[in-house]
């Protein structure tokens, strides 16, 4: 193992986040989130007048999201070698990861082309708009399958030497459980539960970036403990 | 130092230092999520203030029998775990196993009343779109029942695990016997706040 290349990948997490919270919120004024029970009217008006912004936003956007790869797969490798030979929950998580960051992905798409011709009907923007919001909450399922999914690795750990501790477990657990709510934002324009409501937006924003936090530390955790103690890393209780 | 480190000191290290029941991580899901339903408490009441005749209304429009029976059953159901649990630390695995299953009946019990008063509702036109009370009434008990039927997967896991557990397995047991409270507990308190408060 090169510890360097672990500890690289899993810092991507801080890019990550930090990419994306100066681009959306400095950048391109989109947090908080453009009310769902804005009119097309509104929303046009706001594209317009944000139009250069919001593309320089999903152009850094853009590149922020992608260190969430690199960051997802710092972690599935531990939690596979707490799995052991067939570590399907870390391989389910990789392919939760594709679509709780790759999500974004779309949300990005969605807004940087709403902003990229002047002069389109207010309709499509309108609608681009929504779809972007959509992308945003939605992918929410994967992200709460992530979590749970690296929650349980890390519970099923047999080593009398774990290799993340198990709060860190429960932790990913709870992540997961308050990602839920975000999916019923379809039914609702304002309140807590619609997209830009604390149950749908604010409260997954903060727990999706504590969740960020933690297990970077998990796994800087788990890779200082691999250097300086490789044997004990390797005993499994009876 | 005080009484209990003290106590703790003088017996033998690993046993009694433990003050809480089970592992301690599994208080953070507990404690963490007891915050996110003490926010939707606040919410509640906070939007409910807004628009209390409305509340009162759509309130009035509730089934208190199924809330009260589900109660039961909840608390029923809590009783049944605490007892498997004791059983567990007395090594005797079959009653433990019994009770795990009357428990388990318990809480798969609420949920079907919860699907009955769901579908009662629905038939009756209100749906999480009619008002914002109907809105709380089916996210907060949604969400709660979700919590119940994950509390099910982990009451499934303890059955699982009975056949081999021995007394210093205990743990294990009281930690899903945790989870299962919380899960009585929130309804406890989600209870009164939807069908009761005025």
């Amino acid at each position: 193992m090169n510890p360097t290349t672990h500890r690289l990948c899993a810092w991507t997490g801080v890019p990550f986040i930090v990419l994306f919270t100066v681009a959306m919120i400095f950048i391109g004024h989109m947090v908080p989130p453009l009310p769902p029970s804005w009119t097309s009217a509104q929303v046009l008006d706001f594209y317009t007048t944000h139009g250069l912004a919001i593309r320089a936003a999903t152009a850094i956007m853009m590149m922020g999201t992608a260190f969430g790869f690199t960051w997802s797969a710092s972690v599935a490798v531990w939690t596979a070698r707490a799995e052991g030979a067939m570590p399907v929950l870390s391989f389910g998580q990789l392919v939760c990861a594709a679509w709780s960051f790759g999500g974004i992905y779309n949300a990005i798409v969605d807004f940087s082309s709403a902003a990229f011709r002047a002069g389109r009907p207010e309709q499509i923007v309108f609608s681009l708009n929504d779809h972007g919001w959509y992308w945003i909450v939605m992918p929410g399922s994967c992200a709460e399958l992530q979590c749970i999914l690296i929650g349980l690795a890390v519970l099923f750990d047999k080593r009398t030497n774990p290799i993340f501790p198990r709060w860190v477990g429960y932790f990913n657990i709870w992540a997961g459980i308050l990602q839920i709510p975000g999916a019923m934002m379809p039914f609702f324009k304002t309140g807590p539960f619609a997209w830009d409501g604390l149950f749908a937006f604010w409260m997954p924003l903060v727990v999706f970036s504590l969740w960020i936090y933690v297990d970077t530390w998990a796994v800087l955790r788990a890779i200082r403990g691999e250097v300086t103690s490789p044997a004990l890393a390797e005993t499994v209780a009876a | 130092m005080n009484e209990r480190a003290a106590v703790a000191s003088s017996v033998a290290p690993g046993r009694l230092a433990k003050v809480l029941p089970g592992e301690e991580g599994v208080w953070i899901l507990v404690l963490g999520d007891m915050i996110v339903f003490g926010l939707f408490f606040i919410t509640y009441l906070y939007y409910r203030a807004q628009e209390a005749d409305l509340f009162d209304r759509s309130q009035a429009l509730l089934n208190r029998d199924f809330g009260v029976i589900n109660t039961l059953l909840l608390l029923t159901s809590s009783w049944f775990v605490v007892m498997a649990v004791e059983a567990v630390r007395e090594g005797r695995n079959r009653r433990a196993k019994t009770l795990l299953r009357l428990a388990f009946l318990c809480g798969a019990g609420f949920c079907g009343i919860k699907a009955l008063e769901y579908t009662q509702k629905f038939r009756e036109g209100l749906t999480l779109v009619t008002n914002d009370f109907f809105m709380y009434y089916f996210m907060y008990t949604g969400i709660h029942v979700l919590h119940v039927a994950i509390g099910l997967g982990v009451l499934i896991f303890l059955m699982h695990k009975i056949d081999a557990a021995r007394p210093q397995d205990a743990p294990v047991f009281e930690s899903g016997a945790t989870f299962w409270h919380m899960v009585d507990l929130l309804w406890i308190m989600l209870f009164p706040l939807l069908y009761l408060v005025r």
